[in-house]
């Protein structure tokens, strides 16, 4: 027995010994907890992309950094500002030595539900996104290569790095963190909300019309601007041109991706939500406001397309008061805690 | 020495004995198939082909999906196995991208299913009260999801059907062009007027019955045949007059349940087993 306690006091001091000698320290991410309104439902998150505080931080920086463009011009952030619900404020954006996009650049309101990315629906997850305009030639023109030794060899990244992903700087890590950092732009606190919670004071009389409009099958807004994120997140040709000026304006949409005739012309339904902060709009950002959106929906059915959603196009028949009130309940949807949060800023 | 001996002997059996005694054995199950079959009048059906009408006016359908709800299978005594609160078929694979994501199609198979006889099949076509819900309830990849595209509003709640695709409205018939779009969105209308679109439909007759065998697929198929949808003998859709319905109240909801009618009553037959 004497022999027994001698073996196992030996055992001890050796587990105790090992236990002081650790090596290098793992730092085990935090996990990030999206605030999620309570009428939302849970987004989808990567499996192998799970949310934590450390990439949403390194993601931010990541955001609004200039460096990580060919010329140390252009971030994220340049073409997507968080007071104008993460959109850009002219027709197309600018990309290094001034070159244009072909499209507006997209709001990132709530982009976190949103299960296809790009007005046609290129890319299916956020992550995959990230990483298009950082080498895309007209927005950041990066060298992958250039923006890894820029990262490895700024010692702030390098930690932010190591604490995200116990590991050096890698192009899957600048993606994934983005990606992370996105999803939690969750918007959902706008006076719409809160009249749908109970304050019945929230919303003008105008606003509340216009809600009642848009509701019904006189607007028909409804149809494709949906539920809680106010889009059906699917893909639609919504008549603003004859398909002639379609095809003279060169842009083929969804059809681009899929090659399919069906698709032609077919773009992605935004999220309405902060859609006042977004202006311009539509795909190619030739609708310089709301009025002339709902201006241009109300003549909808002058406009022939193949593909236009016209199952969905029967009435609008809106008169002035009818416009007015829908670009009344528009603006209802306009969360100033979000567009002023400064956890979404640098 | 000794002690330590038995205690090491000790420890041994107890490894052994654990192996021997893990879990108790899995029982042996097996699965079933439902499928809906989608087809032309006995022929094959894809989303966005074109067809010709009986009176020869080509039509194709770009959109087709159901919600088929509280499916369960009927066992010898009488009893009910629910395989599934809701499920969402779509029967028209090949349509614009718009159409459902996530995977679902005109099929869907259940698993782990005690193996025996069975006397049929049970579910209803459309969603119950109880489903038709806000749906911020359901995740993205929940059936009920509003990105399936099947949501509407909060008055109106899910279209349970849906159908769109394009015809040929000219006199000439001469299917140079599907000019005109045709769409039917089934379901309650917005008004909240009591769910009579949403039928249960119960197959337990002699040639319902099926067998589960363990490590295999039972396959439950209905054919569905689009034409009979539309051009049946009795009451057929007039695809160019009667070219949209929201399940408004009034005329709108009459062509909706006319539809359905055609769907169920007309359209759906469950092929042998």
């Amino acid at each position: 027995m004497k022999r027994f306690a001698a073996v196992a006091f030996i055992v001890s001091v050796l587990l105790a010994f090992n236990a002081c000698d650790k090596g290098p320290e793992i730092h085990v991410p935090t996990p990030y907890v999206l605030q999620i309104p309570a009428d939302f439902p849970e987004p989808l998150i990567p499996a192998d992309n799970p949310m934590t505080v450390e990439k949403v931080e390194l993601g931010k920086k990541l955001f609004y950094d200039p460096n990580l463009s060919a010329d140390g011009t252009v971030s994220c952030a340049s073409c997507h500002f968080p007071d104008r619900g993460f959109a850009d404020t002219t027709v197309l954006s600018d990309g290094v030595e001034g070159k244009l996009g072909r499209r507006n650049a997209m709001a990132l309101t709530n982009i976190a539900y949103s299960q296809s990315l790009f007005w046609d629906g290129g890319v299916n997850n956020l992550e995959d996104q990230a990483l298009h305009p950082i080498i895309d030639e007209v927005e950041m023109a990066a060298d992958p290569a250039e923006v890894l030794s820029y990262l490895t060899n700024n010692e702030e990244y390098y930690d932010m790095f190591a604490k995200a992903y116990d590991g050096p700087p890698t192009m899957l890590g600048v993606v994934n963190a983005i990606a992370s950092f996105e999803r939690t732009l969750i918007s959902g606190n706008s006076p719409y909300d809160r009249y749908i919670a109970g304050d019945l004071t929230a919303m003008s009389e105008a606003a509340i019309r216009g809600m009642k409009l848009f509701e019904t099958e006189k607007s028909e807004c409804f149809h494709c601007h949906t539920g809680f994120n106010f889009t059906d997140d699917g893909f639609q040709n919504n008549g603003l041109y004859d398909y002639a000026e379609y095809i003279a304006k060169g842009d083929g949409g969804r059809a681009e991706i899929t090659g399919r005739q069906l698709d032609e012309h077919l773009f992605k339904t935004p999220t309405l939500r902060n859609i006042e902060l977004t202006a311009p709009y539509m795909h190619d950002g030739s609708l310089a406001t709301l009025e002339e959106v709902v201006e241009r929906y109300s003549t909808v059915n002058s406009r022939y397309h193949p593909n236009k959603n016209d199952v969905n196009f029967i009435n609008m028949d809106l008169n002035e008061q009818d416009k007015a009130d829908l670009v009344a309940f528009l603006k209802a949807l306009t969360d100033e805690e979000f567009s002023k949060n400064p956890a979404f800023r640098p | 020495m000794k002690q330590i001996q038995q205690i090491f002997f000790l420890l041994i059996a107890v490894v052994i004995f654990s192996g021997c005694s893990r879990e108790a054995p899995i029982p042996e199950v097996g699965s079933v198939k439902i499928e809906f079959s989608p087809n032309v009048n006995g022929g094959d059906f894809a989303g966005s082909e074109i067809y010709t009408s009986p009176e020869g006016r080509d039509y194709r359908i770009d959109v087709f999906r159901m919600y088929v709800s509280e499916i369960s299978l009927i066992k010898e005594d009488g009893s009910e196995v629910l395989l599934s609160d809701i499920n969402l078929f779509d029967l028209a694979n090949g349509g614009p991208a718009k159409r459902v994501k996530h995977g679902f199609t005109a099929y869907k198979t259940y698993q782990e299913i005690e193996p025996g006889s069975y006397k049929g099949i049970k579910f209803g076509i459309g969603i119950p009260d109880r489903l038709n819900d806000d749906p911020a309830s359901y995740a993205l990849d929940h059936p009920l999801s509003i990105s399936n595209q099947m949501y509407w509003s909060w008055r109106s709640g899910y279209r349970y059907i849906t159908l769109e695709g394009k015809v040929d409205s000219t006199q000439a018939m001469d299917g140079l062009a599907l000019g005109q779009s045709f769409g039917y969105h089934i379901g309650k209308d917005s008004v909240n007027s009591p769910n009579v679109i949403y039928q249960v439909l119960t197959f337990d007759g002699p040639e319902d019955a099926f067998t589960v065998v363990e490590n295999q697929e039972a396959h439950i198929e209905f054919a569905v045949d689009v034409e009979q949808i539309f051009f049946p003998d009795s009451d057929p859709i007039d695809l160019v007059n009667e070219a949209i319905s929201h399940s408004v109240p009034g005329e709108q909801f009459n062509l909706a349940k006319r539809v359905t009618t055609n769907l169920i009553e007309k359209a759906l037959t469950k092929k042998p087993f």
